[in-house]
């Protein structure tokens, strides 16, 4: 009888486990009209709208979008480039496999294929103004970005 | 063993049901939406409007979007009053199966579909004006969750559905309901169907206008029922259709009723299951009324009784503690039934007769088991126990005090 039973409880586990393994998101996006994809990590995650605008707040960062600029908001559960994978204000955003990145004037932004070679590198000029840094293939890279890293999927 | 594996299966159950990421949608006029990501999609923005899943919202109406990771039940419609308003949360996907009209804090919600699993609300907070009403043709459920509503319009609690209705008062909660008394409700907390009461709670009800509790078909109170007090009604405390049976809980009515303590109406359809009945398990039921020509308990059929308290002090003319249309049956099954009755008012003259008050009546035989009835009949020409038909009793087991029934028909002795 006890044989039985743990058979039972265990199947029933693995049954939990199974359904409850689907990939949680990692990221919440703003897709704008002109293209450009802005993503935010989920935490502390929070829009709020008023004056023909949304605020979009996480965690790390702050940013405002006009209303007649959004196409869209999704979550994201890939590595898309979208979200940043350690604290600070640096914002990649894409259109295609152009990538453009606003970050702390000086800073030097190197943009890393999947065998850690450097494909494009850029020093940003001037904070608030993104730099395009570079037209990539499909493929998944990284942006480096001072201390800052994200991943970028380019579809 | 069947238990623990029951109860784990269910446990897992519940955490696969209930969803740890989502987007709270909140609108600046108290409703909030809950998605989760993928039933949230892609949504898009167009025209001042944005689309979420299958629901669409003018943007202006958005106050805000919050990401969230605590569980919240898919199933499961929160209300919550606030003065002179109602926050309502629902999981987006049951937005096909609702709709929610909002008028203040008057709360109409119609469910237009099937749900499987049944819908679940669950109320509280407090309004001074305000109400719940919930329209449908499907099984489901609400938590009482120390709710404190008073309508000026009409019912504070109109559950518009034939189906059974399942009531959990939440464990600690006061829950409060009054209604007004200009308006055309039946009753102040009024279930068109077959209410099924549980959870430990606490519920107040005041009836203003007609009765306080009216349920269409039967009220089933379950062995975890809490305390209902009925603090006034203009007509019957609790007016039941079909039957009502009671296994748990209790039952307190205050003088400031003006009808019947509880009163079973038997259903027109004579095929209706235990149509008229009173069953009574279990639990206490404490009634005083004052007004003339009332019942503390009565039904359109039969008393059956195995256990539990009643309390019963009636003051008014021609009152009865207990009158049963048929026959009554005492069982000691869950505890000796306890009856304890006074009528302390005197006789009406109705068309030159004399209508008496009396403790005890049943019109058709009565089978008493096992249990204790005292009757104290102080008004004039007060009765105690009185008995249209045939008296059955069992002198080991079956305690009359005084000793002294009124029997129209035989009287036989039991011997089981």
């Amino acid at each position: 009888m006890n044989k039985r039973f743990n058979i039972i409880v265990l199947a029933v586990m693995m049954v939990a486990a199974t359904i409850t393994a689907k990939a949680d998101y990692t990221s919440f996006t703003v897709k704008e009209t002109s293209g450009t994809w802005t993503a935010f990590t989920l935490k502390n995650l929070k829009l709020t709208f008023g004056n023909d605008e949304v605020t979009v707040s996480n965690a790390e960062q702050t940013e405002v979008f006009k209303i007649a600029d959004v196409y869209s908001f999704l979550f994201t559960d890939e590595p898309t480039g979208l979200h940043s994978t350690s604290e600070g204000r640096t914002i990649v955003s894409m259109q295609g496999g152009s990538i453009r990145l606003n970050a702390k004037a000086g800073t030097m932004a190197y943009v890393y294929g999947s065998d850690g070679k450097v494909v494009s590198s850029a020093r940003i000029g001037q904070e608030g103004v993104p730099v395009f840094i570079g037209n990539l293939l499909p493929g998944i890279y990284v942006v480096k970005a001072g201390n800052e890293k994200c991943k970028v999927l380019v579809k | 063993m069947k238990k623990i594996i029951l109860t784990i299966i269910c446990a897992v159950a519940m955490t696969l049901g209930a969803s740890a990421q989502y987007l709270s949608v909140s609108t600046h006029d108290g409703l909030t939406l809950l998605v989760t990501p993928d039933e949230a999609g892609e949504m898009i923005v167009s025209g001042g409007l944005i689309n979420i899943g299958e629901v669409t919202l003018n943007i202006a109406d958005i106050e805000k979007m919050e990401y969230l990771t605590a569980p919240f039940d898919p199933q499961l419609v929160t209300l919550n009053y606030d003065n002179d308003i109602c926050r309502v949360v629902v999981p987006i996907a049951l937005m096909p199966n609702l709709n929610i009209e909002r008028d203040g804090a008057y709360v109409t919600i119609t469910s237009t579909t099937s749900a499987d699993p049944e819908i679940i609300y669950s109320l509280s907070g407090k309004t001074a004006n305000g109400s719940f009403t919930q329209v449908g043709e499907y099984k489901c459920g609400f938590i009482l969750n120390g709710v404190d509503i008073t309508s000026q319009r009409g019912a504070a609690m109109h559950i518009k559905n034939g189906k059974r209705i399942d009531i959990d008062v939440a464990s600690h909660t006061v829950n409060r309901f009054a209604d007004h008394a200009d308006g055309l409700q039946d009753a102040c907390f009024q279930v068109k169907g077959h209410p099924e009461f549980k959870g430990s709670g606490s519920i107040y009800i005041t009836g203003n206008a007609r009765h306080a509790y009216k349920s269409g078909e039967y009220t089933y109170f379950k062995r975890s029922t809490g305390d209902i007090h009925i603090l006034a009604a203009q007509s019957d405390a609790m007016h039941i259709g079909q039957y009502f049976q009671m296994r748990g809980g209790s039952i307190d009515i205050a003088s400031a009723v003006k009808g019947d303590g509880i009163q079973v109406e038997a259903d027109t359809d004579p095929t209706k299951e235990l149509n008229g009945q009173i069953l009574l398990d279990s639990g206490q039921v404490n009634i005083t009324l004052a007004s003339d020509d009332v019942s503390g308990i009565k039904c359109d059929d039969s008393l059956k009784c195995n256990g539990g308290q009643y309390t019963i002090n009636m003051s008014g003319k021609f009152a009865k503690g207990v009158n049963v249309t048929t026959s009554a049956r005492l069982k000691a099954l869950y505890g000796t039934p306890k009856f304890d009755i006074t009528c302390s008012g005197g006789y009406l003259i109705v068309a030159g007769d004399k209508k008496k008050s009396t403790c005890f009546k049943i019109d058709g035989n009565m089978l008493f088991h096992a249990g204790n009835i005292t009757t104290a009949a102080t008004g004039d020409k007060a009765r105690g126990l009185k008995i249209g038909g045939d008296y059955y009793y069992n002198p080991k087991t079956a305690v009359l005090s005084p000793n002294t029934p009124d029997v129209g028909g035989a009287m036989r002795i039991l011997t089981d």
